[in-house]
């Protein structure tokens, strides 16, 4: 391995560590000391394991997310288990969880919509969120009908590898 | 492979799923997806997207928020991180040296070593720490005060599963870590559990003792198993 540790760590930061902050903010209910030290901790581990994370099959942004979730939901765990030993507590991590991933899945799929080009996104919002047809797209937005179609088809397919790499679609 | 598959209709899969396809043009579509099984697969690639993007109102797509800038801390703790980590692997090589001169015969070197139940730990008996969940690892960790920060003393062993024990199962990994007062959570040592047997371990911090709030062993996961409250 050429590349010195420190190095790998900044690569690892340069990609994702804004993507990556984005998402423990709203894993922690916007707790920007919290946040940070999920990132560091997320980053640290993924850092520990190159190159084999870079080497194996799946994004290594979704093997993030997936740390980086982890670390939080232990963490509530722990606490709950300090604080509430002894109070037979009806509601399990696991409706915390569920409630966290609805918050998050939401958020992914707007930090994926982002990503999209300008054009790939105002072909979404006429034709989905407005709700309409292809041609009053078309007019709206001064292209070709057959535009407003390929633009839907290859806005479809980089939302498609946004939210892959953020591990929400396989 | 070619998005348009040499099929004229290639690019309508999009407006079908999102619905934007006047009925006329919707039908003639749906008659030709039960003919070409590449707009059929195209199509079942991207249904489930319209469900998400249902997750978002035209609002919240519309004023996207800007993206929070990173804090200007994170980068030089990443740096240091590593810095740390790896005088801390260094160290561990030097560790393994150690131990591997308790194995010859110096009985009561504090470092590392692996002993069978029935031999005396070579370090005082700490505090039990707490279960946090049915795991079969039990530990007591001792915290000394030392000029370079705190020495961590942990006993620690690891039950042999009773009966149909799957020698295949490579040995669980923990991890030993302070929590200090400001929430920090720092790793202070790494080990396999070995089934059966009890293992003596020294970890080390910087920290004072005052500052650690809690000990923690963690699985390989990062889920707590045992816990002590400073």
């Amino acid at each position: 391995m050429a590349e010195s540790p420190v190095a790998l760590m900044r690569q690892l930061h340069d990609e994702h560590a804004a993507a990556l902050w984005g998402y423990c903010l709203r894993l922690t209910g916007h707790d920007r000391a919290r946040a940070e030290d999920v990132v560091q901790e997320t980053l640290l581990r993924a850092w520990r394991r190159m190159p084999d994370l870079d080497e194996s099959q799946g994004s290594v942004r979704a093997w993030l997310f997936t740390v980086a979730r982890n670390i939080v939901i232990d963490d509530w765990r722990t606490k709950r288990s300090q604080s509430e030993m002894t109070v037979a507590e009806v509601p399990d991590g696991a409706g915390e969880a569920d409630r966290t991933d609805q918050v998050l899945l939401s958020w992914v799929v707007a930090d994926a919509l982002t990503r999209l080009s300008p054009e790939h996104r105002a072909v979404l919002v006429e034709c989905y969120y407005r709700g309409l047809p292809v041609a009053e797209a078309a007019e709206r937005l001064g292209v070709p009908v057959g535009t407003v179609k390929s633009r839907a088809h290859y806005a479809l397919r980089a939302l498609r590898l946004a939210l892959e790499e953020m591990g929400v679609v396989a | 492979m070619n998005d348009a598959h040499g099929c004229q209709l290639g690019h309508d899969d999009a407006a079908y799923v999102l619905g934007a396809l006047p009925p006329a043009e919707r039908l003639a579509y749906e008659r030709h997806l039960a003919t070409c099984p590449e707009c059929a697969a195209s199509v079942r690639r991207i249904a489930g997207l319209p469900g998400l993007l249902g997750r978002l109102t035209l609002d919240a797509v519309e004023s996207a928020p800007e993206p929070e800038p990173l804090p200007d801390t994170l980068l030089p703790r990443l740096v240091e991180g590593v810095r740390r980590q790896q005088r801390r692997r260094r160290w561990a090589v030097g560790l393994a040296a150690a131990a591997a001169v308790v194995a010859i015969g110096a009985a009561g070197a504090t470092v590392v070593a692996v002993t069978s139940e029935d031999e005396p730990p070579p370090t005082s008996a700490g505090q039990a720490m707490t279960p946090l969940d049915q795991d079969r690892v039990d530990a007591s960790i001792a915290l000394t005060s030392v000029a370079w920060g705190t020495r961590l003393d942990l006993t620690c062993s690891y039950d042999e599963p009773s009966g149909g024990y799957q020698h295949d199962d490579p040995p669980p990994t923990y991890s030993l870590v302070v929590r200090t007062q400001d929430g920090a959570v720092e790793q202070v040592a790494t080990w396999k559990a070995l089934p059966g047997k009890t293992m003596h371990l020294t970890g080390a911090t910087a920290l004072d003792a005052d500052q650690i709030a809690s000990v923690e062993v963690r699985t390989a996961e990062g889920r707590p198993v045992l816990q002590l409250n400073g």
